[in-house]
């Protein structure tokens, strides 16, 4: 077998390599030229005089030729090299322009998915009171290394999940991060998804609960796309559906169902109500009114979004909407705990429109949802005719009171200490594993969906 | 700390059920003085009789609704042997005086018994034989209340005139025909109230503690290290614990209801079971605060940890020999 054993990189060119699960990625870009050429609108440099080239020399002897001149690198950790060769100049403009506004990410954003129509731009939003860039350069947690540059509003992350040295893997990547609205971040990344799902969102969580993912219920994913057919005045099919099923079975809680289909948001989203689903994830396309396809997109309802061939249209109608959801709800989960100050508890009450706990198999396999949260124990004081249960969840030390004492509500009384971040999972977890209803903090579905 | 060695896990879990159903009844008839008739209830408030202030009682409620006053005391269960029952007669007695602390200071007051349902016809049979053959004599108006849960569209606390009359006539009149008190109105003070002047299970605090008193111990960075995985040890003092209690799980008018020993009980259960560790310091315990992996809750874990094994009848006539 042949193993790769030096690289031959071109002077002028900026190179990184990273392996991002079992994928390893040589990225090349050479230095931009200045916007003053005239050819390179808004700041995208030409591709054909931005390709970089590199040579793979192998241990038997043979070379791969990726370059025409330049120094060698040796790598002798490099096994296995998978040159994926994509032009990447417009990286330097996502992840090392010093952007002075959001304006200039959104315009440049806008003009890299126009010129690049397979880029994939991947993004994830949580609300955050604290500022972000601050506590990553204060703390970073094990098994991650972070190099932050940038201000406290926009700033380019290098994330890097550190492996044991035995394993080869190196999963690493970039990230241009923003705060739009406080409290609410924007993290964008053109890397794999699953750089973003198992590398940056891991990072995210173990900020927890001062990072807090934004979760969505069915209804608000409805939204956000009803917002985009209304603000581009074209349509949007959905291509492909993943949504739970509640299963009635004794130790049942759910199944999931991925479905492909081409039919329009409305008829998608009747049908889920109708069926009594929840909605996971979405992939769709918007089409303009003459029929051509404006953008593809991908919503999902922990805040994890991805676009291609348009980003303005995104940004101001999916993107703005979910931040005005996360902000809604961190000041409808934020203090609710009891103090010395205010030493009465107060109420959050989850409605439903029927009475979903008619009879003791709705308290029971609500029960069952509730001792199935991850990272929290329950002592359950009744499971018949009715439910009392304190709920504690590890990860930050927030405790609760959990009842169901009518046909069609969830009380939770929060006690000493209750973060925003641990109400929010709580809710959502009870819309995941039992059924979606209606919250102070969520929105509401009171309005019909339309044809 | 004594446990009681023949108590089952099914025993432990029913004395928490009586327990908390007894602070519900409490609650709900509170509610019903302040709720229906803008009046004043207080759970567990220290009293004195007016002819010996040394004296201090604590009637599980005093409710005023303008001038008329009344005492009451909840017996959740009765003992099976009834020479017992003659504690009764003398608890009453206790508050069949004229006493000091009201907020306003009332003519005088009635007195009120209430029992669960499933003991309340015996308890004023027991009360009215009592009178009849003159152990017992109230100078006030005696009633005995029934309280019990019920299931319809939604849960009530049910409270209902066994026997006696009380001086309100509309409050006697709507006992007599059975008050329902949603608990959804009461959820708020059901959530801060878990203690009243009887001592619980020692399970019953232990979960109150590890679910609600011992998360507030750990940094934020230790939580955050932990990430819900690693255990977190953390230091308390009896004090410290018994004051996050009453601060936060007494009635408001009377927070010295829950005492040091319960406190103290607790913390030795979790050492039994290796939650907690005793530190060379007096009163001061080392706990293992870590995310319970068990197929039960939390509630039946301490349970079966300190109960457990000893549900089953052979065990039990083991313990006996």
């Amino acid at each position: 077998m042949k193993t790769p054993r030096s690289l031959v990189i071109p002077d002028g060119v900026f190179w990184t390599v990273s392996k991002s699960l079992g994928a390893h990625t040589l990225h090349g870009r050479r230095r931009p030229t200045p916007r003053t050429d005239g050819r390179t609108e808004n700041g995208i440099t030409d591709q054909r005089q931005a390709q970089p080239s590199v040579r793979q020399t192998f241990s038997n002897g043979e070379s791969q030729e990726y370059s025409r001149f330049g120094k060698s690198y040796t790598a002798p950790q490099i096994r296995s090299l998978w040159v994926f060769w994509v032009p990447r100049e417009y990286r330097y403009w996502l992840y090392d322009y010093e952007h002075p506004d959001t304006a200039s990410i959104l315009l440049h954003l806008e003009s890299i998915l126009h010129q690049n129509p397979k880029i994939k731009l991947n993004l994830l939003i949580v609300a955050a009171k604290v500022d972000l860039k601050d506590l990553f350069e204060k703390w970073q947690p094990e098994g991650y290394e972070a190099s932050v540059k940038g201000t406290s509003e926009i700033f380019r992350m290098r994330l890097r999940k550190v492996t044991p040295e035995t394993e080869e893997e190196t999963l690493a990547g970039d990230i241009l991060a923003f705060r739009f609205a406080n409290p609410v971040y924007v993290f964008l990344s053109d890397q794999l998804t699953q750089f973003v799902k198992h590398v940056l969102h891991p990072f995210l969580d173990c900020y927890y609960p001062d990072v807090l993912p934004l979760y969505l219920s069915s209804y608000e994913l409805f939204l956000m796309l009803r917002g985009l057919k209304d603000r581009s005045k074209g349509d949007v099919v959905i291509d492909r559906l993943t949504a739970y099923s509640r299963l009635e079975g004794p130790g049942e809680r759910r199944r999931i169902e991925v479905t492909y289909t081409h039919e329009t948001l409305e008829d998608v989203f009747h049908r889920v109500l109708e069926n009594d689903q929840w909605v996971d994830k979405i992939r769709f396309s918007l089409f303009d009114p003459a029929g051509s396809l404006e953008m593809s997109g991908y919503l999902s309802r922990y805040g994890f979004f991805r676009c291609r061939h348009s980003f303005a249209l995104f940004f101001q109608s999916v993107v703005t909407e979910a931040m005005l959801m996360a902000g809604k709800k961190l000041r409808a989960f934020g203090e609710k705990n009891r103090s010395i100050e205010r030493p009465s508890p107060r109420r959050l009450e989850i409605s439903y429109d029927t009475e979903v706990f008619q009879g003791r198999e709705q308290i029971l396999r609500f029960s069952e949802a509730m001792t199935a949260m991850k990272f929290t124990s329950t002592s359950i004081y009744h499971g018949n005719p009715y439910f009392h249960a304190s709920m504690l969840d590890y990860l930050d030390g927030s405790s609760y009171e959990i009842w169901v004492v009518t046909g069609n509500k969830v009380h939770i009384i929060p006690q000493i200490r209750a973060s925003d971040a641990s109400l929010a999972r709580l809710v959502n977890h009870i819309f995941e594993f039992f059924k979606e209803g209606s919250i102070e903090g969520y929105a509401n579905p009171t309005e019909t969906l339309s044809h | 700390m004594q446990t009681p060695q023949r108590l089952s896990v099914t025993d432990v879990l029913d004395e928490v059920d009586d327990y908390q159903q007894t602070i519900e009844s409490l609650v709900a008839l509170s509610n019903v003085v302040i709720h229906d008739y803008r009046g004043q209830a207080v759970i567990c408030k220290a009293m004195r009789w007016r002819d010996d202030t040394s004296k201090k009682i604590t009637p599980d409620i005093v409710a005023q609704i303008d001038q008329y006053a009344l005492v009451a005391e909840v017996k959740k269960s009765l003992p099976r042997n009834r020479s017992f029952w003659d504690d009764i007669p003398s608890q009453l007695q206790k508050y069949d005086k004229d006493l000091i602390g009201w907020e306003k200071n009332p003519p005088s007051h009635d007195l009120v018994l209430m029992c669960n349902q499933i003991v309340s016809y015996p308890a004023a049979e027991y009360l009215r034989q009592a009178k009849q053959d003159g152990r017992f004599r109230p100078a006030r108006n005696l009633c005995i209340l029934a309280f019990n849960r019920n299931a319809q569209r939604q849960m009530f606390v049910f409270l209902k005139k066994e026997d006696g009359n009380l001086g309100h006539v509309d409050l006697d009149g709507r006992l007599k025909q059975g008050i329902s008190v949603p608990l959804e109105r009461v959820l708020e003070q059901l959530s801060a109230v878990k203690f009243y002047d009887t001592e619980p299970s020692v399970v019953y605090t232990m979960a109150v503690l590890w679910d609600h008193v011992f998360p507030r111990l750990p940094t934020p960075e230790q939580l955050r290290g932990s990430r819900g995985r690693k255990t977190i040890e953390v230091e308390a003092s009896i004090d410290l614990l018994l004051h996050e209690l009453r601060t936060y799980f007494a009635p408001p008018s009377n927070r010295e209801v829950v005492e040091r020993k319960w406190v103290k009980d607790a913390m030795n259960g979790f050492v039994k079971i290796g939650l907690a560790k005793k530190t060379n310091e007096n009163d001061r315990f080392l706990i293992y605060f870590k995310r319970i992996k068990t197929e039960d809750t939390t509630l039946q874990f301490f349970a079966t940890k300190l109960y457990g094994g000893i549900g089953s009848l052979d065990t039990y006539f083991s313990l006996e020999s």
